[in-house]
């Protein structure tokens, strides 16, 4: 079959997580990438483009997946694609030290019909562990081409280019196996009458799935085929007493080990590196203090790092906006637009851009852990104590990372596997108390409980904690009931991270925080500064302008929690923008410097109402780089407004609370 | 015995039986579907039914065994389970084989024949009884260290599947390597592979 040479070859990439894909695809495309992100509700699929000699060719990388049978989220996204799109070969990718489950995604794709070339890769690791393959058995065993490779060293990727190309052209070998005389009699009998679809699989395939019982095909076909696809089902579940999927897995399973007892080799049995680790990780007594020190450092080593970064930013962003005003002034452009440039839009994304540093580190310290294998056994380690708050044991990164910045805690939770779980984590997060929210507790318990400042802080991070457990508990029972998504996971070997991935990883994660919650936030400060300046004529963020009258509006709202004057409602308001902005724009409010504040604050609030308003700060909303994410990430605005009520009223409820407690206890 | 019926319509109790428990309502469709016959010679099946009191059915409602019926189809079904164990396990016939001949042999056979069959059956697997698997060992039972392999899966749908795809298949050896400090989840080992799996989703992974 020839082509004409100006038409794009799509290949797609398949293969089980962790077999390096991502590697691949990035030594695939090379320099000349162009990574576009799907905002898929779930795991994202991507596409990069690559020339090859006179060739275009599209490779679309999808979701690691074990099976293509379609039961979980990230299955449905590349068994859908292989079924729906067009793609012209397969490339199948898979771990040359494991070759056994991987090789079973393959046999799948190959009775699909699909066209695939196989990249062994990771060759290198095999043969240092003296595993042995005999490639052109596999081969004739498959109808495959398969090829050897190390993604990381851009090993093999010219090679598996040009068989992905010659496949194309190639005819495509019947492929099919065997399940036992019942099941491939009914297999072809259904295969007879299956009406035609759009899908692009064998119909032997489909018949396979139809009697697996998969409800995406069976709305495809008519109701005789369904009516045979049911009696035949019936008939041999109670001839073997074992349901259709249990006997096609294991006929399967029987196929490989067939092959593979003759194609591979394996002359090293002694205990690998890999295990060695993982006797000291995941060791019980100290799989667990060990990860706490990882963890710690991992903190340490993001604040020290960040902090000299976060401050140049601060530092950068005041001098521009200096002298863009001192600038626009000379042109003769002041007042309201010199205002809307300095005051909003580089003192707002300025206060988003602070972020930017522990973002990029903390990122990098989790990719690294991530890359190296040592997160799968985090996981395993803490999934116990995690369940007990109703969340899986691979929320507790995510919560972690909410001590430092509640945005890349809502980004991280997209490591966990079900939808439930990662709406779970991502409506508990904001309750813990971020790096953000600090300035304003040390501001109030400095003025206002100066002797026991930190008891009190310790408090406010444990109600933050409090509210975050109770929060999945809550919408668990609410939202999600009985629904518990399981915890079954492979613990991959231990591995070298290579600094290829991990940048690419670090560098897609600031981007996207750059470009998504940069445009959340840019509008934003626009919208408040406009807030702070209208009507014309006005004081700056003065009771007049409508952010004054905003906030003379709600505070009737916070009277009964001890703060309802227009001051406090404003400064919260502008705190959506980013936490530690309640604390200078209660300074602009006050007319005050930071400095001031102390000693004007106590002629605002008693110790009571500080710490209503604490609690308040805490809890109120999530800021609006959190909001954003929440938004990104869940893929819905509903999630986002739901976290913005939910908490505003936990916020208001528990600050009336501690109040009213408060002023009882005669304080 | 079940004298006083035919053969298909002890086949139609059977059926009726089966339907109810895969799923409430009992329709004409349904039943139709399932012996794959016409309607019409269903309704008409299930008139002779209704007349000997084996089921109640309110026009166009669904079919409902009264308390004969449902003794009558479950006799059927048991006759039919030991038949098949007797002719697999004790005669080693093709699975096939025995399970046409149970179906044929069920309807014929004296409740004597039956009693005597299921005491022998009984008696006879428990001299086997090394043979037979242990039901009640589960993934979590094992010892850190210990091995077994893989008799049955019991899991719901989904996670069966999961773990089907996994490599967790029947005849399958899985290594209990270790567990979290809380003793959940458990780390196995299978198909070359290490997996973390929960207490509470080992013990759908019953081992030899």
């Amino acid at each position: 079959m020839s082509r004409d040479a100006s038409r794009e070859t799509v290949i797609a990439l398949v293969g089980n997580p962790n077999t390096g894909k991502t590697s691949l695809f990035n030594a695939l495309t090379g320099s000349k990438q162009h990574v576009g992100n799907w905002p898929g509700v779930t795991v994202e699929k991507k596409e990069g483009f690559i020339q090859h000699k006179d060739r275009k060719i599209r490779l679309v990388d999808l979701p690691g997946t074990y099976g293509l049978r379609a039961k979980s989220e990230d299955e449905k996204i590349a068994k859908n694609y292989l079924l729906d799109a067009e793609s012209d070969v397969v490339l199948c990718v898979c771990d040359s030290t494991n070759i056994e489950r991987n090789l079973y995604l393959l046999l799948q794709l190959r009775e699909m019909g699909k066209n695939t070339v196989l990249a062994l890769n990771m060759a290198d690791e095999a043969e240092k562990k003296g595993i042995k393959i005999d490639v052109d058995l596999i081969n004739e065993s498959f109808g495959v081409t398969a090829i050897k490779t190390v993604a990381t060293r851009k090993q093999g990727t010219k090679e598996l280019l040009q068989a992905s190309l010659l496949a194309e052209s190639q005819k495509n070998e019947d492929f099919a196996i065997s399940y036992g005389e019942v099941i491939d009699e009914a297999l072809s009998d259904i295969t007879k009458i299956i009406p035609k679809t759009n899908l692009r699989s064998n119909l032997r395939y489909l018949a396979l799935r139809l009697l697996e019982g998969d409800s995406d095909i069976e709305k495809l076909v008519d109701e005789k085929t369904l009516t045979l696809t049911a009696k035949l089902r019936e008939k041999i579940e109670k001839l073997y007493d074992d349901d259709i999927s249990s006997l096609v897995a294991e006929a399967r399973y029987k196929y490989l080990s067939s092959i593979i007892q003759k194609a591979i080799r394996r002359t090293n049995t002694e205990v690998s590196w890999s295990d060695k680790l993982d006797r000291i990780f995941t060791h019980k007594k100290l799989g667990i203090p060990i990860f706490l020190l990882i963890m710690f450092l991992v903190f340490q080593l993001t604040n020290t790092l960040s902090a000299p970064l976060v401050e140049w930013i601060e530092n950068g962003f005041a001098y521009l906006s200096e002298i863009t005003n001192t600038a626009l002034t000379n042109v003769g452009i002041d007042g309201v637009w010199s205002s809307l440039i300095s005051d909003g839009i580089i003192a707002g994304v300025g206060s988003v851009l602070t972020f930017l540093p522990q973002i990029a580190l903390l990122f990098l310290g989790i990719s690294i852990l991530e890359d190296t294998g040592y997160m799968a056994r985090v996981t395993y380690l803490m999934d116990k104590i995690m369940q007990s708050m109703g969340l899986s044991g691979k929320a507790f990164i995510p919560m972690i990372l909410g001590f430092g910045c509640n945005v890349t805690a809502v980004m991280a939770s997209r490591t966990l596997e079900t939808k439930e779980d990662r709406i779970l984590s991502i409506l508990a997060n904001p309750f813990i108390s971020c790096s953000a929210r600090l300035p304003v507790y040390v501001l109030f318990t400095g003025a206002f409980f100066p002797k026991h400042q930190g008891l009190v802080l310790f408090l406010i991070y444990l109600l933050g904690i409090i509210m975050a457990i109770f929060t999945s508990w809550l919408f668990k029972k609410i939202l999600f009931k009985g629904k518990s998504s399981p915890l079954v996971m492979e613990l991959p070997p231990y591995r070298l991270p290579s600094f290829k991935n991990t940048w690419n990883q670090v560098a897609g994660r600031v981007q996207t925080f750059l470009t998504k919650a940069g445009t959340v936030i840019l509008g934003a400060s626009v919208i408040i500064w406009a807030l702070a300046t209208l009507p014309s004529g006005v004081e700056y963020a003065s009771e007049a302008s409508l952010l004054g009258r905003i906030g003379s509006l709600i505070a009737p709202l916070f009277s009964l929690a001890g703060f309802g004057t227009w001051q406090a409602a404003a400064a919260l308001s502008f705190g959506v923008l980013a936490k530690e902005v309640v604390v200078t724009s209660l300074a602009v409010l006050f007319s005050t410097s930071e400095a001031g504040l102390p000693a004007i604050l106590p002629m605002h609030f008693t110790s009571a109402s500080a710490l209503s308003f604490m609690v308040m700060s805490l809890l109120y909303m999530p800021c609006a780089a959190t909001l954003g994410a929440i938004k990104r990430e869940t893929g819905s605005r509903k999630w986002m407004i739901l976290s913005m009520v939910y908490s505003l009223v936990i916020g208001l409820v528990l600050s009336v609370l501690v109040y009213q407690v408060a002023i009882r206890l005669g304080w | 015995m079940v004298l006083s019926l035919s053969a298909s319509l002890q086949d139609y109790l059977e059926s009726i039986l089966d339907l109810r428990e895969s799923g409430g309502k009992v329709r004409v469709t349904d039943l139709a579907q399932k012996l794959g016959l016409t309607k019409a010679s269903v309704s008409q099946a299930l008139t002779q039914l209704a007349d000997k009191g084996l089921i109640k059915q309110e026009p166009y409602g669904p079919i409902e065994l009264t308390k004969a019926g449902e003794f009558q189809a479950k006799k059927v079904r048991a006759n039919h389970d030991l038949l098949f164990s007797f002719l697999v396990d004790v005669l080693g016939v093709e699975v096939q084989t025995a399970n046409a001949d149970a179906c044929a042999i069920e309807h014929a056979v004296s409740d004597e024949t039956m009693d005597k069959l299921a005491i022998f059956l009984d008696s006879y697997k428990k001299g086997e009884q090394k043979m037979e698997p242990d039901q009640t060992l589960t993934l979590a039972d094992l010892k850190v260290g210990q091995s077994g392999l893989i008799y049955k899966l019991i899991a719901p749908s989904d996670l069966k599947q999961k773990l089907l795809d996994m490599g967790l298949i029947k005849g399958a050896t899985v290594l209990l390597q270790g567990k979290a400090p809380l003793g959940d989840p458990l780390e196995v080992v299978v198909q070359g592979t290490k997996l973390s799996i929960r207490n509470n989703e080992a013990i759908y992974v019953l081992i030899k």
